[in-house]
């Protein structure tokens, strides 16, 4: 008998969720496949409401909630594409990527593959893209599980003899990225209620991290990030700033630089803890 | 006025609130005198972030209590484990009272929703529900607290009243109820039921928590938004229900508009009259759950 149930849910669940609509929805094949039942089978009418009015409740509600849902999540990507883009794109992205997760936290992770790939008519393309990874990487690193930093002064106490093997790992709870726009300068404006234009391609660079629950972006320069990424990668402190001297940094002239870089880097938690090749 | 006793010996908590982002700094600052907290669960799981720092801080003061809307506990779907070792994680983090979801589905075929979809009340569903809220049970090693749904539409296979349907699953499953009045108002003005007939037929040895709360009413329907003031028919359901049960642990659900903290704290400290004593409760109103105009 429970797949009786289960016809009815697969049925109801297209009739409500469907982008035209229930009635189009109950006459998909989808539906009819589930059940071959018609909205006033399934459904009785009230005094003031006829089947298909009540069940348009649900239907209106399903996609108000997680257009909702994404413009709270994106709400500079819906600045710069207008409220009536941004809505309409949401809404076609709920179509292509229903939620299968419990948590709506999650709901937008594919946003910036479905620009890229599904996407064709979206201006300005690229710096929407790269708008929408930032964003969505504020909802990761914020979700991102729990973990505890290495503060400064135990990062200052690993011996000299120790550092050129030494992995630095960074918490969960942080990301780094290399953008072809300056986004986080835009977003930053757009937070701030000073709205800019769409910025001319500049390349960029962003940390972003959590500290005592709060979500925080530190822009950064090329050799920054360039070191960062060596060590988020898992190479040594050593194979790292080698890396970073063979890419054309100078390294003599960022070497009076590293350490105050780390102990910036160290007092906003970026690191979890410090592996040594020797254990220790 | 008597204090209410159920099943499982679970305590009358007093009045409380459901705790909501937008005033995490306010109970942490002032420390108000709430009696206990609801949290929506899934707002505390699969996140590493500020909510759940707030969560632990406010738990070491206040009794918390978990209230859910992803379990999705009638649906056809297989039981997601992964979810339930989450629930149970953070149910022990936050040594919450005790735990719920509602008496609903929330998708099939691996979707969610994200609503509380109804049910047919018929033997089938009834003996589906049975079985997974006793294998949650089992799980969670604890009773589920279900919460009556509120309704937009009613099945024509249903062949039992939802109160019943309720008492019938609560006994069967050996759950807990949680009595949403809102709910009961709600559902009765949609579907034309007897919200008194409704009452009549709740286990209240089984009820260890109730919910309040505003709704939008357009006029040919009801909508459970939880934003507003409870009305004066859903309070004098709650008397009705205070009358029939004793004192019951209340909270008051706002979700929409939500106001500041004491305009929240002062629609659940209504509740306070209500549960003094029969003398001071007001009036019932002669049909508390008939359709307006």
């Amino acid at each position: 008998m429970a797949e009786s149930l289960g016809a009815l849910e697969r049925w109801m669940q297209e009739v409500l969720t469907h982008p035209d609509g229930p009635d189009a929805g109950a006459s998909s094949s989808a539906a009819q496949t589930a059940l071959a039942a018609s909205i006033p089978d399934v459904f009785l009418p009230s005094r003031e409401l006829s089947s298909e009015e009540r069940v348009g409740v649900y239907a209106g509600m399903y996609f108000e909630r997680l257009v909702e849902v994404l413009e709270e999540e994106f709400p500079a990507l819906v600045h710069l594409l207008g409220h009536e883009r941004a809505h309409a794109l949401f809404h076609d992205y709920a179509v292509a990527h229903p939620s299968r997760h419990y948590s709506l936290n999650v709901l937008g992770k594919e946003l910036e593959a479905y620009l890229r790939d599904e996407v064709d008519a979206l201006e300005p393309r690229a710096f929407a893209i790269e708008l929408t990874r930032l964003e969505r990487a504020i909802q990761d690193v914020f979700d991102a599980p729990e973990c505890t930093s290495l503060s400064a002064d135990a990062i200052a106490a690993v011996p000299p003899e120790r550092w050129a093997r030494a992995h630095l790992v960074p918490t969960p709870a942080f990301a780094l990225f290399a953008f072809e726009h300056p986004v986080n300068a835009w977003y930053q404006a757009f937070k701030n209620d000073e709205p800019r234009p769409v910025p001319a391609p500049s390349p960029s660079y962003v940390a972003i991290f959590r500290q005592e629950g709060r979500v925080w972006r530190m822009d950064l320069s090329r050799a920054q990030h360039a070191l960062l990424s060596a060590l988020a990668s898992g190479q040594t402190l050593g194979l790292a700033l080698g890396e970073l001297d063979r890419s054309g940094f100078a390294l003599a002239e960022l070497a009076p630089e590293l350490q105050g870089w780390f102990r910036t880097w160290a007092g906003e938690g970026f690191f979890t803890r410090i592996e040594t090749e020797d254990g220790e | 006025m008597r204090t209410h006793s159920n099943r499982w010996g679970l305590p009358d908590l007093g009045l409380g609130l459901g705790l909501r982002t937008q005033h995490f700094g306010h109970v942490l600052e002032h420390r108000p005198e709430v009696d206990w907290f609801e949290i929506v669960s899934e707002n505390f799981m699969n996140t590493g972030g500020r909510p759940l720092q707030v969560l632990d801080r406010i738990a070491e003061r206040y009794p918390i209590v978990m209230h859910g809307v992803s379990l999705s506990i009638g649906s056809t779907d297989p039981l997601d484990f992964d979810y339930l070792r989450e629930l149970k994680r953070l149910a022990a983090r936050c040594q919450a009272v005790w735990l719920g979801d509602h008496v609903c589905w929330t998708g099939v075929a691996g979707r969610n929703t994200h609503d509380l979809l109804p049910l047919p009340y018929d033997e089938p569903t009834l003996a589906h529900l049975v079985e997974r809220v006793r294998a949650v049970q089992d799980f969670l090693e604890r009773p589920l607290v279900l919460e009556n749904p509120s309704s937009y539409v009613t099945f024509a296979r249903s062949t039992v009243p939802e109160g019943e349907f309720l008492a019938r699953l609560a006994e069967e499953a050996d759950c807990a109820l949680l009595l949403d009045v809102n709910n009961v108002y709600v559902s009765c003005r949609n579907h034309g039921w007897d919200s008194q007939a409704y009452l009549a037929a709740i286990p209240y040895e089984r009820v260890v928590q109730i919910h309040l709360a505003g709704h939008t009413d357009k006029g040919t329907h009801c909508i459970d938004t939880h934003t507003g003031h409870t009305i004066d028919a859903v309070w004098q359901l709650y008397a009705e229900v205070v009358r029939r049960a004793g004192r019951i642990a209340t909270m008051v659900e706002w979700d929409q508009d939500i106001p500041e903290f004491d305009v929240v704290h002062a629609e659940v400290l209504r509740a306070r009259e209500f549960r003094a004593g029969p003398e001071k409760t007001p009036p019932r109103i002669k049909k508390a759950g008939a359709r307006r105009g």
